[in-house]
């Protein structure tokens, strides 16, 4: 499979529902891995990354899971082709910015990627649409124990997986959700949540991780300690706090929707009615006027679900995304109006919201599954 | 140009941040080395400016002998400035050349200072750890191990079988 082909799908989270999926987007779970002998990537001489590659490559390529699926070297894409793939949250801005000595592998859902010679020698990367996080653990310690049959890896008894940056040692864990967190942001209640968050050793980011804006009230939150807690403690620990989000998101929702109605409505109503009939937008309108058609199709405002269609755009919409779509490199103003032309065509057929649809009982009873008292 | 400190052709240019403020500073060869100049962690230029003030002063003391002689890994010549510098290691076995270091940073980092959860379990990974656990002469170690990986070779001949094993999960 190549790169256009691949692209040309969408991500299985991008279609598909998982577990509490009005609220949570992604489930992602990854771990760090790095070979015995070999000095990390950061610091290794171009050739000595060119000698951990041949050995880590074939071994990542013959995983079970990932084909069939794409496998590059980072030398063999362009700068347009990286972009695609950080915006889909398939490699990091860090490992866009390398070339010679470096490879990423996707499988075709593009549920499970693994970076080799990032930061460190290996990132195994599992995400689900939907609060899953369990799952994805399970998906990427299956990778990993494979691995680890013909690779041996970094370990010392003490301070466990042993990685580039201190901050990964011990499981070389990472676990995050994307949640979607409208409610919390109009109700201006986030800052109190990330706050709280923070104090547990939980890190709330923007949606493209450190110093990124929470660009269309999405967030990313991820567990920031990773010795001294097993990986399933780690998995559960995040869990319990998303659910604890979602429920005080939930809240707010009801909270907007009783006191605050017609802002909201109003909202809503502007969103839908320029993302429909622009004809030049920025990504950064473009992402606050989606999150509000998620949100209303959350409420119902739609009748029918129609946030997988959001999810969609949220991607194809971004700016690497709009110029790698029509072919070419393109100027600020064209993107824009590339951009509107994708919303126009793609949301054609998406009904006025009907802000009389909404089913207040069912998001009662949902705020009460999450927050018992 | 001068040299700030003996008046010599200066070849070494220093700028550095002191408080805000950019400081300037040229300095010939042997005075750049005597201020360990060519140590970028152990040298501050404000400290060097406040000498080169007072005119009538001595120069300053040479640096105390381990800015000269740094700490840096065996196995990948990583140093500490540059770990200090990017707060990344160079390699697996850095861990051991810096343990001090990394470890009073685990703490506030974790809050934990001990590994918990997975354990490597391939075979590969056993046999290392087997290697180890002789070397240092942990008989009973050993023996645990040896049997792990007698069972995993005993059950993948017998199975031959793709999935996850389950054999090693004693074997943590």
């Amino acid at each position: 499979m190549d790169f256009a082909e691949l692209m040309g799908r969408h991500a299985e989270w991008m279609v598909a529902k998982g577990p509490s999926s009005d609220i949570v987007v992604t489930s992602r779970v990854r771990l760090a891995r790095n070979l015995t002998g070999h000095p990390f990537p950061g610091w290794a001489a171009r050739s000595a990354n060119a000698e951990s590659l041949e050995k880590l490559l074939p071994a990542v390529e013959a995983l079970p899971g990932l084909s069939p699926g794409l496998s590059c070297e980072l030398a063999g894409l362009g700068r347009l082709e990286k972009r695609v793939l950080v915006e889909r949250h398939l490699i990091s801005r860090e490992h866009a910015s390398r070339s010679v000595g470096s490879a990423v592998v996707i499988n075709a859902s593009q549920s499970l990627s693994v970076m080799v010679n990032e930061e460190d020698h290996l990132r195994l990367q599992a995400m689900l649409p939907g609060l899953d996080l369990e799952g994805a653990l399970q998906r990427v310690l299956h990778l990993d124990e494979a691995l680890e049959r013909t690779l041996q890896f970094a370990y010392d008894p003490e301070l466990g997986y042993l990685t580039a940056c201190p901050s990964n040692l011990g499981t070389g864990l990472r676990a995050s959700a994307m949640l979607h967190l409208p409610g919390l942001m109009l109700t201006e209640d986030m800052e109190k949540v990330v706050q709280a968050m923070n104090q547990l050793g939980v890190a709330v980011r923007g949606l493209y991780g450190e110093g990124s804006d929470a660009l269309g009230n999405l967030f990313q939150v991820s567990n920031q300690r990773t010795l001294g807690k097993a990986e399933k403690d780690t998995v559960q620990t995040l869990d319990r706090l998303v659910r604890e989000i979602i429920g005080l998101e939930l809240l707010a929702r009801l909270r907007l929707l009783e006191e605050k109605r017609a802002g909201l409505c109003n909202q809503i109503g502007r969103a839908y009615g320029i993302l429909r009939f622009a004809h030049r937008i920025s990504s950064t309108e473009t992402l606050g006027g989606l999150s509000h058609l998620r949100l209303a199709s959350d409420l119902g405002f739609f009748g029918l679900d129609e946030s997988a269609l959001v999810d969609a755009l949220m991607m194809e919409i971004q700016p690497a995304h709009v110029q790698w779509t029509l072919g070419e490199k393109l100027p600020e103003e064209r993107r824009d109006e590339a951009r509107a032309e994708i919303l126009r065509g793609r949301l054609k057929s998406l009904p006025a919201p009907d802000m009389g649809k909404v089913e207040l009982q069912k998001i009662h009873s949902a705020v009460s599954q999450h927050l018992p008292e | 140009m001068e040299c700030d400190a003996c008046g010599k052709e200066a070849t070494v240019f220093l700028t550095q941040i002191v408080q805000n403020e950019m400081k300037k500073m040229s300095l010939c060869e042997d005075c750049a080395r005597e201020r360990g100049v060519a140590d970028p962690a152990g040298f501050a230029l404000a400290k060097m400016l406040q000498g080169a003030a007072s005119q009538s002063s001595p120069p300053p003391p040479p640096p105390a002998p381990k800015m000269l002689r740094e700490k840096s890994c065996p196995v990948c010549g990583f140093t500490e400035s540059q770990f200090r510098k990017v707060g990344r290691l160079g390699c697996a076995a850095c861990y051991q050349a810096f343990r001090e270091e990394i470890e009073g940073l685990l703490r506030p980092m974790h809050r934990a200072v001990r590994h918990e959860g997975k354990t490597p379990r391939g075979l590969e990974a056993l046999r290392a750890r087997l290697a180890g656990a002789v070397a240092r002469e942990d008989y009973e170690e050993a023996g645990r191990l040896r049997d792990c990986i007698r069972s995993i070779e005993d059950e993948s001949a017998a199975e031959l079988g793709p999935g996850p094993r389950r054999g090693g999960e004693s074997c943590s």
